[in-house]
């Protein structure tokens, strides 16, 4: 018995040499073993690892995953003094453990000094550019991309400059929007557009509709008229063929021709009833009605 | 004490064994964690690890298509939080202001980088609102290069395709494990503020249509009409023509006949013709006669009126 429990002991001093000689590195994470506060190497693979038991090792973990620093937005001006309200974020990620374990050692104190960072470094930028560069319906692209890389690069530079131990994998802007004391301005505007655009369109159908209204009227006006100048040209030959009918006439029997005219002509003139024919007592036409044939003194034949 | 030796005992198989089975479910996946480092992973089912504190499973819902509203927020939908106007509005190329609302699908695809890429955000938000983010740049991006008007009809398409191309490189660029499957402009519209005159737009627009059509309409019906009446005037002609040509053959066939048959004595003829035609004005009309006034006198004379 006395034999049997001897070993419990050593064995629970193994279990708690164990337990405090070693550490486990999560999936995501690097960490950094101090001896005595001073850091001594940087840990890179995830699993189990082992160092001198605490207190004389100790261990921090350093979170090597991405992270988003997404601040409220601001007023910035352009390089020609626009005011736009920028909204930027930036995502980060601890580049070298051991520097950033000294400089910052936590996310909480990187993403404070990352803000003032990110603050600067978006003036600096958009203070480069002008307004026309941001937003276009010229160009194929927006300088946001080139604003995007040159935030990237700035802030990438200061935090070199300051030895921080981290990289910046993404800087862009977000969101863009005018401060809410110019947007009545910008809705104006908005709106004056839409009433030009508006009358444009008003315009442009009176005068789709005046323009299909006058080619109508003038294809009308062409047509009758070409069909009145046919009409004459038919009539016109008409006459003509009966002009050579009647001379052809003449020429055959002028006497008659004559002779007939005047006689169509004579009842022309006295054409419809009731004319009143006022005649001297001597005209031929009474003398036709001739006198009283004397048989007696002529009857002799 | 053997009851007690036992119990420890009992309760250490346990112990051993409820930290050493999993269950996965469907639209799970399993990453085995050895001492903090994933060894592997797994699909749904029944598995065994090493008990704790050597191994463990977590697991996570990959087959489920998630949703990210961009410009607005589910919350605002509910009415749990305020609406906030500004979540809406993008600024266009032209400086003009529209409201847009999106809706981004995704899905978890690599579980390894979804967990250890990107951190959860920093008030303890899930990371998956780091696309939010994302997107919100793409569209910011590509809306500043686009007219109100395009962004408002026909620019859409190229909207959707510049944002989810962009979307998908910077998701990867970020780590964040995931991969887009759709994106829906659950709205696009003028901001309430200006609405009125984009509506005044359509009206003129359809206005111009509507001018459009009718001018075409009335030409629709009015040429015809006039071509009817064109050639109504040339038919009339016609007519007129073959009267003319008619009056003209037949009189001159009555005259070529009647010159023929006069060939004989012709006085006579002329002078019955004459007569006959005297007779018929003579008939027609009334005759007065005066009487004859020797020369050197005037006389005046009533006619008889009607």
């Amino acid at each position: 018995m006395t034999m049997k429990r001897r070993w419990i002991p050593f064995a629970a001093l193994a279990v708690l040499m164990l337990l405090l000689a070693s550490f486990q590195v999560t999936e995501g994470s690097h960490a950094v073993v101090t001896r005595f506060g001073k850091p001594v190497r940087v840990v890179e693979n995830a699993g189990l690892h082992f160092k001198l038991p605490s207190p004389i090792d100790s261990v921090v973990p350093i979170d090597m995953r991405m992270h988003l620093l997404d601040p409220e937005p601001g007023n910035y001006l352009t390089q020609d003094k626009k005011n736009l309200l920028v909204d930027s974020f930036l995502v980060w990620a601890v580049d070298d453990p051991l520097q950033f374990y000294k400089a910052v050692s936590s996310r909480g104190g990187a993403e404070a000094r990352l803000s003032e960072v990110l603050r600067s470094v978006v003036g600096d930028v958009l203070s480069s550019y002008d307004f026309a560069d941001i937003l276009t319906i010229e160009g194929e692209q927006s300088g946001l991309a080139r604003i995007a890389v040159d935030l990237q690069a700035a802030a990438a530079e200061r935090v070199q400059a300051n030895r921080m131990g981290l990289r910046i994998a993404s800087f862009q802007v977000k969101r863009l929007n005018f401060p809410d004391q110019n947007k009545r301005a910008v809705f104006n505007r908005m709106e004056q557009d839409r009433q030009t655009i508006s009358a444009g369109f008003r315009a442009e159908g009176k005068e789709e509709y005046d323009k299909i209204k006058a080619q109508t009227d003038r294809e009308e006006a062409e047509l009758l008229a070409d069909a009145r100048r046919r009409a004459a040209e038919i009539i016109g030959t008409a006459n003509a063929e009966a002009n050579r009918i009647y001379n052809d006439a003449y020429t055959a029997d002028p006497e008659l021709y004559q002779f007939l005219r005047q006689l169509e002509a004579a009842e022309q003139s006295f054409a419809g009833n009731d004319n009143l024919i006022v005649l001297p007592a001597d005209h031929p036409l009474l003398q036709a009605l001739g006198t009283l044939p004397a048989p007696a003194a002529e009857g002799g034949d | 004490m053997r009851w007690i030796r036992r119990a420890i005992a009992v309760g250490a198989v346990l112990a051993l064994l409820s930290t050493s089975t999993w269950t996965v479910a469907q639209d799970e996946t399993g990453l085995v964690h050895r001492f903090g480092k994933v060894v592997r992973t797994v699909g749904p089912g029944f598995h065994l690890s090493l008990p704790w504190p050597m191994e463990r499973i977590e697991k996570l819902k990959t087959a489920v298509s998630r949703s990210m509203p961009v410009g607005f927020t589910y919350m605002e939908q509910l009415g749990a939080e305020n609406m906030d106007p500004t979540r809406r509005e993008w600024l266009t190329g032209d400086t003009n202001i529209v409201k847009m609302e999106v809706t981004l699908n995704y899905t978890i695809t690599d579980p390894v980088q979804y967990l250890y890429g990107m951190s959860n955000l920093a008030n303890g938000l899930s990371r998956d609102l780091v696309l939010r983010r994302i997107a919100e740049a793409a569209m910011t991006e590509s809306i500043a290069v686009m007219g109100v008007d395009e962004v408002l009809s026909t620019g859409k398409t190229q909207l959707r395709n510049e944002v989810m191309s962009r979307v998908q490189a910077q998701a990867v660029a970020s780590q964040l494990g995931i991969t887009l499957t759709s994106f829906n402009l659950t709205e696009v519209a003028p901001p309430p503020e200006v609405q009125n005159a984009f509506n005044e737009v359509t009206s003129a627009k359809s206005y111009r249509e509507q001018q459009l059509s009718e001018a075409k309409g009335a030409r629709f019906t009015a040429l015809p009409f006039a071509r009817a009446e064109a050639d109504r005037i040339v038919q009339q002609a016609e007519t007129e023509r073959t009267e003319i040509l008619s009056r003209a053959q037949g009189w001159a066939k009555a005259f070529h006949a009647l010159s023929e048959s006069m060939q004989q004595n012709r006085a006579l003829g002329m002078q019955r013709m004459w007569l006959q035609s005297i007779e018929d004005i003579l008939g027609r009309a009334r005759v007065t006669v005066l009487p004859r006034v020797p020369a050197g006198k005037s006389e005046r004379f009533y006619l008889p009126t009607k």
